[in-house]
């Protein structure tokens, strides 16, 4: 057996270099896609993990509370529950420094607490963590970790600006710390403070983020969380840490699935490129087979042979998928990272690395894959007749294979009853979204022999009208080779309409938000600090810069508006906290309209009692209608709001709540500001306001001034951004199908070696040799590109109406993505023709008399 | 009238040389029919080839009709394929995706022509060997004899000056393979040349000259009384 793999198998993988290249890349590309979408999650999970665990190494239970975070007072009576070893509060900050390029992790510290938790160790300034008097005695004394130090050049004694809610502020660097631990976390962007030093800065009340536990040897962490949650009642959440790791991760859970979805579609698509890589191997080496059948080698030989050669191609090109992984996840994190960031919690995560298990995953898969996949054009050869190959063929006529195309559709036809059922039934299960996904695919799949044939009858005239001789040979070839072109045209098929569905999505979710944009944010001018939208990012506004802004000519109303993420049972609502009356005053006076889906707010309603709106997908999650109550913990203890109204709202995909100030302030004990809605008086110049904003505030304060315009164009950025990742996923399928064309045609070329020498041998020119092939490839990709996009309507509806509302909970109108469709039909059109150009050249440079005597 | 001037073909098995034709010289005259035979190996198909313009010699010209054959580029060389040569091949090599009438059309559509006249002369041709009621069939509709006529139809649509015929009974019962040759006979006219490879002697009786190759090299070279067939 190894012989023959040996003498035969491996010598025609060196002799074919082109279509052993292109397999390998094939197999690479799809392994590496595989590999790199789990790192990616990894690295993701990993970051959130550590993100939440950042000094809880040695902590058994955390008490935590959102972004509100828990009073400081908290920790003395936890200090003082039997069975607690050790508690302190910490408190983090995320900020930016003006004109630095990404975000970076304060740490507030309580130097004079409780030191168990403290895990720093400094390499300068040793003092500042030894004798840590110094640095408690300065406002402005911060220590960095020395990756930043040694990024920025800083040093011990020098200056580090960052935007606090006052403007941009000086710090003293008084220490710089070893990257270990907490300063290792948040890719080295890290600094450390006096904990009271850093809620001063940042104005940051009497609250620290997290209280770390301690639990005493004697006593387990389940029984003291249990004890500690009534210590701590409504004003924080006790868990362990890892706990709360995975809450935060589970969150990731739909990107995670959409981005490992996309990861198998590339590899299904590298299968497609290696059956046909096989079935040219089977092509070229029929006569081969023949004489090996001839001679005694059984049909069970020749299957496990040319298994062996794909499994050795399978193994050579995952180990070099794994050489390409760690570039594209790389490439993939970096896309993922800031979506992340801006959308659920800022991390830092480490570059992704390729362990030795998900190596062996990833060769495994693409082994498997590659097996699988050379199974039916291993056992064709095995079939092949010996006494038909020995003697010279009489007609290539005789080759010409059918498929059942007429059962396929009936088939297709019945498989589409459960993908609509499915979609239907599964509104909200994501399992069931991607169940009728898959079926879609199927049965668009199964459609495809029959379009094809359709499509060649229809074009036949067209193609040879317009090409010639070449046009009309290109679509008869299309159907001679009917299990070829419907395979690569499938392939093709898929990645069209993946690119659709993911467009559908983003400009279903883009009009919806732009709709949603103009009735809800009726302010003309937004501003934030440290970033452009009120997010993880932004750095929050003391609210006496309210007045301030309220003193610009033409400034007509000052909305403050607050918004911070509320643990409330197992969601992490975002919670919106505005001057309602205000709010609703300025909505009417510019005739918008908040779009209800139950119930409905009027003008004081929000403000004279604890009352709260939902939207629709926080509702949804949490179970609640108008009328019901909702329990929220606070900094004083757990206050209950009535659910007043639901409501359209596209600001987080785990749901939004939206009360009045009024209560923010007095249950959370907060007044910051995160965004400054600015309302004009009639007839002010926008852009005038703006400038005066950035003449008074700018420079100082790393301000952010939006005009409404620019909102829409922000959020279009930040749809086309959370998009990045599905769409780099989708284009390396895409390169994978494109890659299965070159190999498609170049397996049409070997088929018809001989008729290509009579076709010169009869007057035909290089180029109409080349055109045929081009037009071949091209035709290809032209049936791919219409059954991609009747394909992607439907899954593109699916996905909006099924996975994505499954994931966000948002309610999004589906919209057709004109633009992006066209754009993608042609670049398959256009990219598939252009793949036919390599095996169109080499088929036009055949020597004809070679050719000719072709067996 | 074709004429070679120490024409030789050699090519290279890995690094070894092989002489498939040595230096030959030659002059074929219009209205004839030539047969070259030889045993398998002797240079027979390398002689037509090079004849066909499929492939250029080592050395030596080719000159058909007084058109140098060598050092002109791949176009030009399709050009003349199309205009002045027609090929027989013995296995037919039509294309089966197309009608009988399709094929025979081929090397007027390639060239560009697909007026009605064209078409109607397709028709004829077709008619004169015999297979008016078949134009619609493709070649897996047609019989072996059947298939060969109309490779014979399309060699001759182009009217060349020169038809060459690879072994075109070789895949036949003898019947139709006389049949075919009939009409290949009928072809060679004052104007056209046909040059035949066969292994049968029988076949080589009916031509008006034999060439004999065998080791690359022409051993004989005899003109014979034309003979028609029966």
């Amino acid at each position: 057996m190894l012989s023959l793999l040996r003498e035969i198998s491996l010598r025609h993988l060196v002799h074919s270099p082109l279509r052993t290249l292109l397999v390998l890349f094939g197999i690479g590309l799809g392994v590496a896609m595989l590999v790199a979408t789990t790192a990616v999650n990894r690295s993701l999970v990993g970051a959130f993990t550590e993100t939440v665990g950042r000094v809880a190494g040695k902590a058994d239970l955390v008490v935590t509370n959102g972004d509100v975070g828990v009073p400081s007072e908290l920790v003395e009576a936890i200090l003082d529950t039997k069975g607690v070893a050790h508690a302190a509060g910490t408190l983090e900050v995320i900020t930016r420094q003006p004109g630095g390029d990404g975000p970076l992790l304060v740490l507030g510290v309580d130097f004079l607490g409780d030191r168990y938790f403290l895990p720093f160790k400094s390499t300068a300034g040793q003092d500042a963590v030894e004798d840590p008097l110094e640095l408690i005695n300065d406002p402005v004394g911060i220590l960095v970790s020395r990756k930043l130090a040694e990024r920025q050049k800083l040093e011990l004694g020098g200056a580090l600006e960052l935007v606090t809610g006052e403007g941009t502020k000086a710090f003293r660097i008084r220490g710089i710390l070893e990257d270990e631990g907490p300063t290792a976390a948040f890719g080295g962007q890290v600094a450390v403070m006096y904990t009271e030093a850093l809620m001063l800065s940042f104005g940051r009340g009497e609250r620290v983020d997290r209280i770390e536990i301690a639990v005493a040897p004697e006593h387990t962490a389940a029984a003291m969380q249990v004890v500690l949650q009534k210590v701590v009642g409504g004003r924080g959440r006790v868990e362990g840490p890892e706990g709360r790791a995975q809450h935060l991760a589970g969150i990731l859970g739909p990107l995670e699935a959409g981005i490992q979805v996309a990861g198998l579609i590339a590899l299904m698509v590298g299968m497609f490129l290696i059956y046909n890589a096989v079935s040219v191997a089977v092509a070229q080496r029929r006569r081969e087979i023949g004489i090996l059948r001839a001679i005694g080698v059984s049909q069970g030989r020749v299957v496990l042979t040319f298994c062996l050669e794909a499994g050795i191609l399978g193994l050579v090109g995952g180990l070099f998928g794994l050489l390409l992984a760690h570039g594209l996840a790389q490439l993939a994190l970096d896309q993922t990272t800031g979506n992340v960031s801006q959308f659920y919690a800022p991390i830092q995560p480490t570059p992704p690395k390729i362990t030795l298990d998900l190596g062996i995953y990833g060769v495994l898969s693409g082994m498997i894959a590659t097996l699988v996949a050379a199974y039916l054009p291993a056992r064709a050869a095995a079939h092949v007749d010996p006494v038909e190959t020995l003697r010279r063929a009489r007609s290539s006529a005789t080759a010409r294979r059918r498929l059942p195309h007429r059962k396929m559709l009936f088939a297709g036809l019945l498989c589409l009853l459960p993908a609509f059922a499915t979609a239907w039934l599964g509104a909200e299960v994501l399992v069931l979204g991607f169940v009728s996904l898959g079926l879609f695919v199927v049965a668009a799949t199964l459609f495809v022999p029959s379009f094809v044939l359709i499509f060649r009858r229809a074009m036949g005239g067209i193609f040879e009208a317009w090409l010639g001789v070449p046009g009309r040979l290109a679509v008869d070839n299309v159907e001679r080779s009917m299990e070829r072109s419907v395979l690569t045209v499938a392939a093709l098929m898929v990645s069209v309409a993946s690119g659709v569905c993911i467009a559908s999505w983003g400009r279903s979710l883009e009009m919806s938000m732009m709709d949603w944009v103009e009735q809800s944010v009726p302010a003309d001018v937004l501003i934030t600090a440290g970033s452009p939208l009120a997010d993880q990012h932004n750095v929050p506004f003391r609210p006496e810069m309210m007045e301030r802004l309220a003193d610009i000519p033409g400034v007509d109303v000052v909305q403050p508006a607050r918004i911070i993420n509320q643990e409330v049972g197992p969601l992490r609502l975002q919670l919106l906290s505005l001057n309602t009356d205000r709010y609703l005053a300025q909505q009417e006076r510019r005739k918008r309209k908040l779009k209800y889906t139950e119930g409905e707010v009027q003008r004081g309603e929000l403000y004279a009692e604890p009352r709260i709106m939902l939207s629709e997908n926080g509702a949804r999650r949490l179970g609640k209608h108008p009328g019901d109550t909702l329990e929220i913990d606070t900094p004083t203890g757990r206050h209950k709001f009535e659910v007043r109204a639901i409501f359209v709202d596209y600001t987080s995909d785990q749901g939004l709540g939206f009360i009045d100030r009024r209560w923010f302030q007095e249950y959370w004990q907060d007044d910051l500001v995160d965004s400054m809605d600015l309302y004009l008086k009639d007839g002010v110049d926008v852009d005038q306001v703006v400038a005066e904003v950035k003449r008074r505030f700018g420079d100082d304060r790393a301000l952010f001034i939006t005009p409404a315009s620019k909102l829409r164009e922000e959020i279009r950025r930040v749809v086309t951004q959370s998009l990045a990742i599905l769409k780099s996923t989708d284009f390396i399928t895409l390169a994978v199908a494109l890659l299965g064309v070159v190999g498609t045609m170049l397996a049409a070329v070997i088929d018809r070696i001989r008729e290509i020498g009579v076709l010169r041998a009869v007057g035909a020119t290089q180029r109409q040799v080349a055109v045929s092939v081009v037009a071949e490839a091209g035709f290809l990709g032209l049936a791919s590109a219409l059954t991609g996009l009747f394909l992607g309507v439907p899954m593109g509806l699916v996905f909006v109406r099924t996975v994505a509302l499954a994931s966000t909970g948002w309610h999004v109108d589906y919209s057709f993505p004109a633009a992006a469709a066209a754009r993608v039909a042609i670049t398959v059109v256009v990219t598939a023709a252009l793949a036919g150009l390599l095996p169109g050249r080499r088929a036009a440079r055949m020597d004809v008399t070679e050719a000719l005597s072709y067996e | 009238m074709i004429e070679l001037s120490q024409v030789s073909r050699t090519y290279l098995e890995g690094s070894t040389p092989v002489h498939a034709l040595l230096p030959l010289d030659l002059v074929i005259d219009r209205g004839s029919l030539v047969a070259i035979v030889g045993p398998s190996g002797s240079g027979k198909s390398t002689l037509l080839n090079l004849l066909g313009a499929l492939d250029r010699p080592s050395t030596g010209s080719i000159k058909i009709d007084g058109v140098e054959l060598t050092g002109i580029d791949d176009d030009a060389r399709t050009r003349i394929r199309r205009e002045k040569i027609g090929f027989v091949f013995q296995f037919f090599n039509l294309l089966p995706t197309m009608t009988a009438l399709e094929n025979v059309l081929l090397p007027a559509k390639l060239a560009g022509k697909k007026d009605a006249a064209t078409v109607e002369r397709a028709r004829q041709i077709l008619g004169r060997v015999g297979l008016s009621q078949r134009l619609e069939h493709r070649p897996d509709q047609l019989s072996g004899g059947e298939m060969q006529r109309v490779a014979v139809a399309r060699a001759l649509m182009m009217d060349p000056p020169l038809v060459l015929a690879d072994e075109p009974t070789g895949n036949l019962d003898t019947h139709t393979g006389q049949e075919v040759l009939k009409i290949l006979t009928s072809a060679v006219d004052g104007r056209r040349t046909v040059i035949l490879v066969t292994h049968d002697p029988r076949i080589a009786d009916l031509a008006d000259r034999v060439l004999t190759i065998r080791d690359g090299a022409v051993v004989s070279d005899v003109r014979t009384q034309k003979n028609a067939v029966a």
